[in-house]
C-alpha cells in the first residue's frame, strides 16, 4: 500500500514537473477549431505539452488579461502594428534569440521582420495580397478586352466610365464602374490596409505613411503622391455606389481594386451562380500611376507571437510555432484558412499554381508589409477621415485635408 | 445604547440586507475607490511597473481635453433630441392606448416589443432600413422628398439625431407603460368631475393628469440623463472607437473605453469616468432642485 502511494505520488510530482500548459488564441471560429485539431495532433507528439485553443476575448479584454498576468501564451494577430505595440512595452519574446531561429528564418520568404530594437517578435504564419478582381462578362458589353486589364490609373478611369454607362440590369440595378468599401472609413484604421495598395502605385512604392525609423510622416511629401491618389479615388468614386450594399460579387460592378486573397469564400456566394477566375471573372496586378511601374500590393497576414511568461512555456510555445510552420501543416492551414504560404518551399506548390491562386503568390514578389509603428492605427484614422471628407463628401479641399493630418499625426507621434 | 437596541429591532431586516451590502461593498464601493485611487496616478495598463503618483494631474487634463468635451457636446445633442422625442411620443401613446377600450393590452405588448430586442440588433437592422440604399431612403427618393442617397454615418451632424431616432422607436415602450402605470393610479372621480362642469378633454389632461403624473415625469426624466450620457453600445456598434469621422460619433463612455483599453491609460480613463460620475450627479440634483421649485 505504502509503495504504491510512493509510486503515485512520484508520478504525479514527475508529471507536475515537466508538464506545461500553453494558452493560444484564435481570432475567428474557423481558426479556432483549426488550432484545435492541430493543438491534438502536437500534443500526440508532444505529451508534454498540453495545448489549449481559445477564442481571442474580444472588445479590449486581451489587454485586461495582459494587464493581470494572464497573457495568452501563443497570440495570433496582424502584421505591423499589433507586433510593434506590444513589443515597445516589454511583452513579447525577442524570437531571434530561441533556439532554431535561425533555420526558421532561412525558411521564411518575405516577412521576418526586425524591430529597431534588433529584435524579432512575430513570426509570419500565413500572408495574402490584394489584387485587383473585375467582372470579364462586363468588360466584354462594354466593348473592352477582358483579357486586358487596365495597366495604369488612367486606363481605370476609362475603363471605369465606359462600364458604369451600361444600360441597368433587368432587375433594375445600376451598373457601377467600381467600388470601395466606404462603410468601413468609420470602422477604425485597419481600413487603410485595403487602401493602401493603391497608394502605393501611385509613388511606385516607395512612400507609406512613415520614415523609416517610424519617427516622423512621409505622406505629405510631394513625391508621395497623396494628392494624386485621393484625387484618383475622388474621380473613381464617380463610376461607383456610396458604398458595399451592391458589392463586386454582386455581378454589377466591372472592376474593384481591393480583392484580397483571403475573400475567396464571396465567390461562391455570388448573385446567380459562383463567380470563377479566369472564366467570368479575372484578376490582375492593380494598375500604376506611370507605365513601366512595378505593380504594388500591401502585404497582410497572420502573426504569431510569444508573450513573455516563463522559460518552460516560452519554449513549450515556440515549439508549437516550429510545428504550425512544417511543410504540411503550413499548406494545410493555407488550404483551410484561405491564405496564402510564407514559406519558399510552399510557393512552387501545385496548390497554388492554380489560375486562382498563382497571380497572388507571384504578387507576394512586390508586397509591402504593413508600416510597424505602434501610432499606424491612430494615423490611418487621421487619413481616412480625410478620405471621407475629401473623396466622399466632397467637402474639403484634398491638400489641406492632407496637410491638416500630417501636422496632427505629427503631434501624435511626439506624443502632444 | 439605543443604537444597538434599534439593531437588535431590526436585526432580521439588515440579515436579509447583508448579502446585498456585502456584494455592493464589494463589487461596488471597492472597485469604486480603486478608480478614485487611479484618478491620481499615471498608470498604463501594460505596463504596472511605470505607475507613478501624479497628483491632480488628469483632472486638469480632462478639464482642457478637447475630445472629451466633444463627447459631452455629442452625447447632450443626442439625449437633447431623444428626451424630447421619447417623451412626447411615449406621453401620447400612453394617453391613446388608457383610452381605447379595445386592443389595449396587444398594442401594449407590439409598442413593448422593441424594448426587449437586443441594441446591437436594432441598430443593424434600422441602420440598414434608412441606410443610403436601405428602402427607407429608395422610397423617399421615389416620392422626390431626398434628391441623393444620404451616408448618414459620413454627415456628422446626422449622426446624432439618427441614433436618438432610433433609440427612440427602441425605448419609447417602457415610457409608456410607466405612463400607463400613472395615468390608472389617477382616481377617475376628478375627470368626470371636472367634465361635469364643463372641462373639455385637452383641459382635463393638461389640468388635471399632467400635473398628477409628475412622479412619473420626475422619473423618467432623471433615468434617462443618468443612462443617456452613458450611451455606448450604439455608437460602439456603428463606428470605431474614436466615434468616426470628425469623432461625430463619440461619447463620453465611448472615449473612456477607448483610453482605458486601446491607449492603456487607465488612470485617465477613471479620471474622466468621474469626471462623468460628477456631472450626472450635478445634472441629476439640477433637476430635483428644478421641479422641487415649482412645487413652492
Amino acid at each position: 500500500m505504502k509503495r504504491t502511494m510512493v509510486f503515485l505520488i512520484l508520478f504525479i510530482a514527475t508529471l507536475t514537473v515537466f508538464s506545461v500548459k500553453i494558452t493560444v488564441t484564435a481570432p475567428y471560429a474557423e481558426m479556432l477549431s483549426f488550432l484545435q485539431e492541430k493543438a491534438v495532433e502536437f500534443t500526440g507528439k508532444n505529451p508534454q505539452v498540453e495545448v489549449e485553443v481559445i477564442q481571442e476575448p474580444e472588445g479590449g479584454q486581451i489587454a485586461a488579461l495582459i494587464a493581470a498576468g494572464n497573457a495568452p501564451d501563443l497570440f495570433i494577430g496582424v502584421f505591423g502594428y499589433m507586433p510593434e505595440k506590444y513589443a515597445s512595452m516589454g511583452k513579447l519574446v525577442n524570437l531571434s534569440q530561441l533556439e532554431g531561429f535561425d533555420e526558421m528564418q532561412s525558411r521564411i520568404y518575405n516577412g521576418i521582420h526586425y524591430s529597431d530594437d534588433g529584435g524579432v517578435y512575430f513570426i509570419p504564419w500565413m500572408l495574402t495580397t490584394q489584387m485587383l478582381i473585375y467582372n470579364a462578362d462586363l468588360f466584354k458589353e462594354a466593348g473592352l478586352d477582358p483579357d486586358k486589364a487596365p495597366e495604369t490609373f488612367d486606363q481605370f478611369m476609362e475603363y471605369a466610365q465606359k462600364i458604369s454607362q451600361l444600360p441597368n440590369r433587368e432587375d433594375g440595378s445600376k451598373v457601377y464602374g467600381t467600388v470601395f468599401w466606404n462603410d468601413a472609413l468609420v470602422w477604425g484604421g485597419w481600413y487603410w490596409t485595403m487602401l493602401s495598395q493603391i497608394y502605393y502605385n501611385f509613388n511606385n512604392g516607395e512612400y507609406g505613411l512613415f520614415d523609416d525609423f517610424g519617427l516622423d510622416v512621409v505622406f505629405d511629401d510631394e513625391n508621395a503622391h497623396m494628392k494624386e491618389f485621393l484625387e484618383f479615388c475622388k474621380n473613381a468614386q464617380e463610376f461607383a455606389p456610396m458604398n458595399m450594399e451592391k458589392n463586386f460579387f454582386s455581378r454589377s460592378i466591372g472592376m474593384w481594386l481591393q480583392y484580397g486573397y483571403s475573400w475567396k469564400p464571396n465567390l461562391m456566394n455570388a448573385k446567380d451562380e459562383p463567380m470563377e477566375i479566369g472564366k467570368d471573372v479575372r484578376v490582375a496586378p492593380i494598375p500604376v500611376n506611370k507605365t513601366g511601374w512595378n505593380h504594388w500590393s500591401t502585404l497582410d497576414g497572420r502573426s504569431l507571437m510569444i508573450f513573455k511568461s516563463n522559460r518552460e512555456k516560452e519554449n513549450a510555445s515556440w515549439e508549437f510555432i516550429k510545428f504550425l510552420m512544417e511543410d504540411d501543416n503550413n499548406l494545410q492551414a493555407c488550404e483551410v484558412l484561405g491564405y496564402l504560404p510564407s514559406l519558399v518551399s510552399l510557393k512552387q506548390h501545385e496548390y497554388f499554381s492554380s489560375p486562382e491562386n498563382a497571380p497572388f503568390v507571384a504578387q507576394l514578389e512586390n508586397a509591402l508589409p504593413n508600416e510597424a509603428v505602434a501610432q499606424l492605427d491612430e494615423i490611418s484614422n487621421l487619413l481616412l477621415s480625410v478620405y471621407a471628407e475629401t473623396v466622399v463628401k466632397k467637402s474639403m479641399d484634398i491638400s489641406q485635408g492632407i496637410d491638416s493630418a500630417a501636422e496632427e499625426a505629427r503631434n501624435l507621434l511626439s506624443g502632444k | 445604547m439605543q443604537i444597538l437596541k434599534k439593531l437588535n429591532k431590526y436585526k432580521w431586516g439588515y440579515i436579509f440586507l447583508l448579502p446585498w451590502i456585502v456584494l455592493f461593498c464589494v463589487f461596488g464601493l471597492y472597485p469604486m475607490w480603486l478608480s478614485i485611487k487611479l484618478t491620481f496616478l499615471d498608470y498604463n495598463l501594460l505596463e504596472p511597473h511605470k505607475m507613478r503618483f501624479i497628483g491632480i494631474e488628469n483632472w486638469l487634463e480632462v478639464l482642457t481635453d478637447t475630445m472629451f468635451w466633444k463627447s459631452m457636446a455629442n452625447v447632450i445633442y443626442n439625449q437633447l433630441i431623444f428626451i424630447s422625442l421619447n417623451f412626447f411620443i411615449s406621453l401620447g401613446v400612453a394617453v391613446c392606448l388608457f383610452r381605447i377600450r379595445k386592443f389595449g393590452s396587444f398594442f401594449r405588448t407590439v409598442y413593448f416589443m422593441p424594448v426587449v430586442t437586443s441594441v446591437v440588433v436594432v441598430m443593424i437592422v434600422l441602420g440598414y432600413i434608412a441606410g443610403p440604399e436601405g428602402p427607407l431612403q429608395m422610397t423617399l427618393m421615389k416620392w422626390g422628398v431626398l434628391k441623393d442617397p444620404v451616408f448618414w454615418k459620413m454627415e456628422p451632424p446626422l449622426i446624432m439625431p439618427f441614433l436618438a431616432f432610433i433609440n427612440t422607436w427602441k425605448w419609447f415602450g417602457i415610457q409608456t407603460v410607466i405612463f400607463l402605470g400613472g395615468l390608472s393610479t389617477i382616481p377617475q372621480s376628478y375627470a368626470e368631475a371636472a367634465e361635469l362642469d364643463g372641462a373639455k378633454s385637452s383641459q382635463v389632461f393638461w389640468r388635471i393628469h399632467f400635473p398628477l403624473l409628475k412622479p412619473q415625469i420626475i422619473f423618467i426624466l432623471v433615468t434617462n440623463v443618468i443612462n443617456g450620457l452613458q450611451m455606448f453600445t450604439e455608437v460602439y456598434v456603428n463606428f470605431d472607437l474614436y466615434g468616426g469621422i470628425r469623432n461625430a460619433g463619440l461619447t463620453p463612455i465611448l472615449y473612456i473605453y477607448a483610453t482605458g483599453l486601446d491607449k492603456f491609460q487607465m488612470g485617465y480613463a477613471s479620471t474622466m469616468g468621474m469626471f462623468l460620475g460628477i456631472i450626472i450627479i450635478i445634472l441629476t440634483g439640477l433637476q430635483f432642485f428644478a421641479f422641487k421649485r415649482n412645487e413652492v
